[in-house]
């Protein structure tokens, strides 16, 4: 299984020059099993180069297929759909898998974005074949040679955190998502001990655990509502669950390259005498588990 | 009077290594003139330029802002939920718009639940008045003026004066249908810097015919035509590099020679004193 960062910034795409290390794209993964079965993660920014590399591919041919999973609906995880380009090639297929969000369908949201007051392209001129499908959370399903299973995070509005497993590796994304200690989830989160466990569950032992990072300790105070952590909680986490590797993601806009540096420091020493290594996401970064694609 | 662009691109942001000289946020311009200020468009380039406002009234619940809207793309209003301002109560703003119900809509739905931790338009903190701009009319101290662009679902044009200059703002439009080529001349006509819409090369224009944007060279046409002292190449698409844009300004440079006309790129952050 190969994973490969497109986007690793949260809450809005930004360009600005002191952030090019790490990229001021917002949230796109992909990630790609031995057999080729394709997965992308969220649809922000990231997704744009994103499209454009697999139109060099089968995607430019119109033989292309990869699933969709969806996070949230949040404009840094969804923006950049309108802009990928395989979507207008005949022949593609995707499918899309979400829990919508607060009781709307997904399909509904996507066809939002293609609105004629916001878009030139009407959603129904877009060529590929399109399948949206129901996924709620706390859902177990195969899909070709992988397993995935899902748990609503605790972030406003419906959030899926996805777990991936593969050619005997497993990768869990953990975006976004506040401190368990205060449900920020706008339709409830149900007991806090079940969440805290089946959380602990969706990411035991993964090879890599991609985590919302997006404050500094001293800048999440007054913000726990806002349904984010910080590496602390990354590294916590990624000690509670026996993981591999620890991903530190959705770097906040506002965050330098030497920014994200420091954090990326700070959190390595915090994990000094733990088995797991910690790393920051960028863009460009890919990360090979298990059985890789030829 | 002085125009500042903080975002010189169009579709959508693109924080691309391959052009961090000129840029990558969306549609976002501000011109002010002593205290009068008014911000055409609110893509991503509305937050660098939020962000420049904390010490300043609209950093501190106290400002005023003026935006007007040349059409309701997401390239030109994808910024607006990511503003700081927007969260600071006690700030005003004035919204204009060809139908400011359907502004109205739109800026509604980039708030919903659906899209932003926000939770609706109704949270913020700033209030938001909503008005219909056709005709002439005085904002802020500048006086504007418009004419309609041709762009799928239409565009606005504006044209801004104040102190004896003027500025003229063309985009998003293809050019070619002369009911609408010829009110914008007239619209831009002796302006001191037109901004236009520069999205493409014309030989990549015939594959993206109908698109509703324009060449390099119609931009220095009308510029020329309307008697313009400086041209802005504006609206840039995502995909083109640093070099694509520089030789767009080295081409349009040369098209201009010997008429007296000054052709520059725009780029994120630019200023121009007038
Ligand atoms: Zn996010
Ligand atoms: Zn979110
Ligand atoms: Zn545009
Ligand atoms: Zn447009």
């Amino acid at each position: 299984m190969e994973l490969t960062f497109y986007g690793a910034r949260g809450s809005y795409p930004y360009m600005r020059p002191d952030n090019f290390g790490y990229g001021g794209n917002s949230t796109c993964l992909h990630l790609y099993t031995s057999s080729g079965t394709e997965f992308i993660f969220d649809g922000g920014s990231g997704i744009r180069p994103l499209g454009a590399s697999m139109m060099g591919r089968e995607f430019g041919r119109g033989e292309g297929e990869a699933v969709v999973l969806i996070g949230h609906t949040h404009w840094d995880h969804i923006l950049g759909f309108p802009y990928f380009q395989p979507f207008s090639e005949a022949g593609n297929r995707f499918t899309f898998l979400s829990a919508g969000t607060l009781g709307t369908r997904f399909e509904d949201i996507f066809t939002a974005l293609y609105h004629d007051l916001n878009f030139p392209i009407p959603v129904e001129r877009l060529k590929a074949s399109l399948e949206f499908r129901d996924v709620p959370e706390r859902t177990e399903l195969e899909w070709k040679d992988a397993r995935l299973r899902t748990l609503k995070l605790n972030h406003p509005g419906t959030t899926l955190g996805w777990r991936i497993e593969a050619d005997g590796a497993a990768v869990a994304v953990c975006t976004d998502c506040a401190r368990p200690r205060k449900a920020v989830v706008t339709d409830g989160l149900g007991p806090v001990a079940d969440y805290e466990r089946d959380l602990a569950a969706l990411c035991e032992g993964v090879d890599a655990l991609i985590y919302d990072t997006h404050f500094f300790e001293h800048e999440i105070v007054g913000k726990e509502d806002w349904g984010h952590s910080t590496f602390e909680d990354a590294v916590r986490m990624g000690r509670e669950c026996g993981v591999r590797e620890v991903i530190l993601f959705h770097h906040a806009p506002e965050h330098s390259d030497a920014q994200v540096d420091i954090k990326l420091a700070m959190a390595r020493d915090v994990a000094r005498h733990d088995a797991f290594t910690v790393s920051a996401a960028r863009e460009g970064m890919r990360i090979s588990m298990g059985k890789v694609h030829a | 009077m002085r125009l500042t662009i903080w975002g010189a691109f169009g579709s959508i942001v693109s924080p691309d290594r391959d052009k961090w000289r000129y840029g990558g946020n969306t549609a976002c311009l501000e011109i002010t003139h002593g205290d009068g200020r008014l911000v055409v468009d609110a893509g991503i380039g509305l937050v660098p330029f939020g962000d420049t406002l904390s010490r300043f009234p609209l950093g501190k619940g106290k400002g005023v802002l003026h935006l007007a809207f040349s059409h309701l793309h997401w390239d030109h209003i994808q910024g607006l939920p990511f503003f700081v301002p927007a969260f600071i109560p006690g700030n005003e703003f004035h919204f204009y718009g060809t139908d400011r119900h359907l502004l109205e809509e739109c800026v509604e739905k980039l708030f919903r639940s659906t899209f932003s931790p926000v939770n609706g338009a109704d949270k913020l903190g700033a209030r938001i008045a909503y008005h219909e701009l056709a005709g002439p009319a005085d904002i802020s101290g500048l006086a504007v003026r418009c004419a309609p662009l041709r762009h799928p679902d239409g565009a606005t044009a504006f044209r801004i004066e104040a102190g004896g200059r003027a500025i003229v703002l063309a985009f998003d439009h293809e050019a070619g249908d002369d009911s609408f080529d010829r009110p914008l001349r007239e619209l831009a006509s002796g302006a001191d810097v037109l901004v236009h819409d520069a999205q493409y090369d014309p030989a990549d224009y015939p594959a993206h015919e109908g698109w509703g944007h324009s060449t390099w060279r119609d931009a220095v046409e009308t510029a020329l035509a309307a008697r313009v002292k400086t041209l802005v190449l504006f609206h840039h698409d995502p995909d083109r590099s640093d070099a694509g844009l520089d030789e767009f300004g080295r081409k349009a440079s040369a098209a201009a020679a010997g008429h007296g006309l000054e052709v520059l790129v725009a780029r994120d952050r630019m200023v121009l004193d007038l």
